[in-house]
């Protein structure tokens, strides 16, 4: 291959831009100037960050925090019974709440995630992954999509929501994706990713926040790893549907949507770990847990079969005392929820 | 200079992307070697191009235009793909056609599958060289400014790019004729 002919071949081999590209991007750089004539002219408000990476990117790394975690953090402690559950809060705030086993004949129905509607916010709609690649390839989301530094992550759709607020149209958008695999496919590595996406009616959509949890990183977990094979069962998660929800807890005007998965090494008794996870226009609260929260697990504790095992405890980030209230104690019923239990009264 | 700069500095973005159209061939041409992924190679340049106009008071012509530009665009490039090295995972559907329909040309021949492994064997450092060097026609200097990189790294480089593309295409491949 002769100079001339690399160098057709090199130009040739870039793909041209996706179809908007500088439609999108004029705007971009239209509204990156008002902005900057606003601030200039100091009539800036202090409002939210429009650029494409303003939103909040918070990685949750999968550590052990159980404890009094960095920045005072509070553990918030959970032991499971079969017909009361107490919730105490380290630092003197101690809640009883009261629920039940679900699964059986009475059990009522789960929640769908469009129960909590409020008038000022709307239009909740559950979209499958169909709904969703064409949500990306209509809006463009590449750009403006779900990830650090603005791109949607290609994976597995999980769960997603739209509805409707003072942001305009949004997408709550839960996805995995695989990092590694053992022999036979089932998933050894995997990352979930939340992002949650505003103004998607509008010009230029805005990531709100992203969340990424690495699941198993390092631990497999819980299952014991010996010379590289797993020996007494497999990493399991899931994001549970029950618990994806959109309401307007404060009456802002702005939703808080909220999401939970737990993982674990199934065939085995060992402890979930249990993410909860609340955003509402870019601001996340997280309650991080670990223990053996399912119905199964609480009949069997309540038993005693369980006994001398620990209890299940939730590190609340940020710092409970720091939670809107009713944020906490809606998290609470999510618990409730995502094991099928009766949400306390 | 160009007399779309200061009014692009004035706040007309007409007129600054009417100057990124003239690079922007070459600037694709640059990320795509580093990233080789179509959806990312436009996030990549979005944000490029709004770092540029954001900084474009900065400018102040020492280089080229398309010189400052590349800079941007390269290191930009760059620390996507550090980003996304974890993340490569193209499972979206709609994502896989793009990336098929947009790798090159609609016949797909041997010569262009032998032309792919070659290219894509290169490391993003190499390509970008070779973008540089071979397609831009920067001297190794201007292409060392661009990557912040040695001018001898620059032609260490593209002399392997070019050994590794010698080794898989031969001397005398010819690379298949464009259709559609």
């Amino acid at each position: 291959m002769n100079e001339r002919e690399l160098r057709d071949r090199i130009r040739h081999d870039a793909p041209d831009h996706r179809p908007g590209f500088w439609e999108d991007l004029e705007r971009g750089l239209a509204d990156d100037r008002d902005a900057d004539l606003q601030i200039r002219a100091g009539a800036a408000d202090g409002g939210r960050d429009e650029r494409l990476d303003g939103g909040r990117d918070t990685r949750l790394d999968g550590e052990d925090t159980r404890g009094v975690g960095p920045g005072g953090h509070r553990t918030v402690w959970l032991a499971a019974a079969a017909a009361a559950v107490t919730v105490a809060i380290a630092g003197g705030l101690t809640l009883a709440l009261t629920g039940h086993h679900g699964g059986g004949a009475t059990a009522p129905p789960r929640p769908t995630g469009t129960a909590d509607v409020t008038p000022t916010v709307r239009d909740i709609q559950t979209l499958d992954p169909a709904d969703v690649a064409a949500l990306v390839r209509d809006r463009h989301l590449s750009v403006t999509g779900i990830a650090a530094g603005g791109r949607l992550v290609p994976g597995t759709v999980e769960e997603a929501r739209t509805w409707r607020d003072r942001n305009g149209e949004n997408l709550l958008v839960v996805l995995t994706t695989v990092e590694s695999t053992m022999t036979g496919g089932r998933p050894l590595y995997v990352t979930v990713h939340v992002g949650h996406v505003a103004n998607l009616d509008g010009p230029r959509p805005r990531v709100l926040s992203v969340i990424t949890d690495p699941l198993f990183r390092g631990a497999a977990g819980g299952c014991r790893i010996v010379n590289g094979r797993l020996e007494d069962g497999y990493p399991r998660f899931s994001v549970e549907d029950a618990t994806v929800g959109v309401t307007d807890l404060d009456g802002d005007g702005q939703a808080e949507a909220t999401v939970a998965w737990d993982s674990t090494c199934a065939t085995d008794v060992r402890p979930f770990s249990v993410m909860q996870v609340l955003t509402t226009d870019g601001r996340t609260y997280v309650l991080r847990g670990q223990g053996y929260p399912e119905p199964p697990f609480a009949a069997a504790k309540a038993r005693g079969a369980l006994a001398g095992l620990p209890e299940a405890s939730f590190t609340a980030e940020p710092a409970a005392n720091d939670w809107p209230a009713g944020y906490l104690t809606h998290m609470h019923d999510l618990f409730f929820r995502q094991f099928g239990l009766h949400p306390p009264p | 200079m160009d007399e779309r700069l200061p009014r692009a500095r004035g706040g007309d973005v007409r007129a600054f992307t009417s100057l990124l159209r003239e690079h922007d061939a070459a600037m694709r041409a640059l990320v795509w070697s580093v990233v080789r992924d179509a959806w990312l190679m436009d996030d990549v340049l979005q944000t490029a191009y709004e770092k540029a106009w954001r900084n474009l008071e900065t400018f102040r012509g020492e280089a080229s235009f398309r010189t400052w530009l590349h800079r941007i665009c390269y290191t930009t490039a760059v620390d996507a793909l550090r980003q996304e090295a974890r993340r490569r995972h193209d499972r979206l559907a709609d994502h896989e056609d793009r990336a098929a329909a947009t790798s090159g040309p609609a016949t797909t021949t041997i010569r262009r599958l032998e032309w792919d492994r070659a290219w894509s064997g290169l490391s993003p450092d190499q390509r970008a060289a070779v973008v540089l060097v071979v397609v831009e026609g920067l001297s190794y200097e201007e292409a060392a400014r661009v990557c912040g990189s040695r001018p001898g790294t620059i032609a260490s480089r593209v002399g392997r790019a070019r050994e590794r593309l010698r080794a898989v295409l031969g001397e005398d491949a010819r690379p298949t004729e464009e259709q559609g």
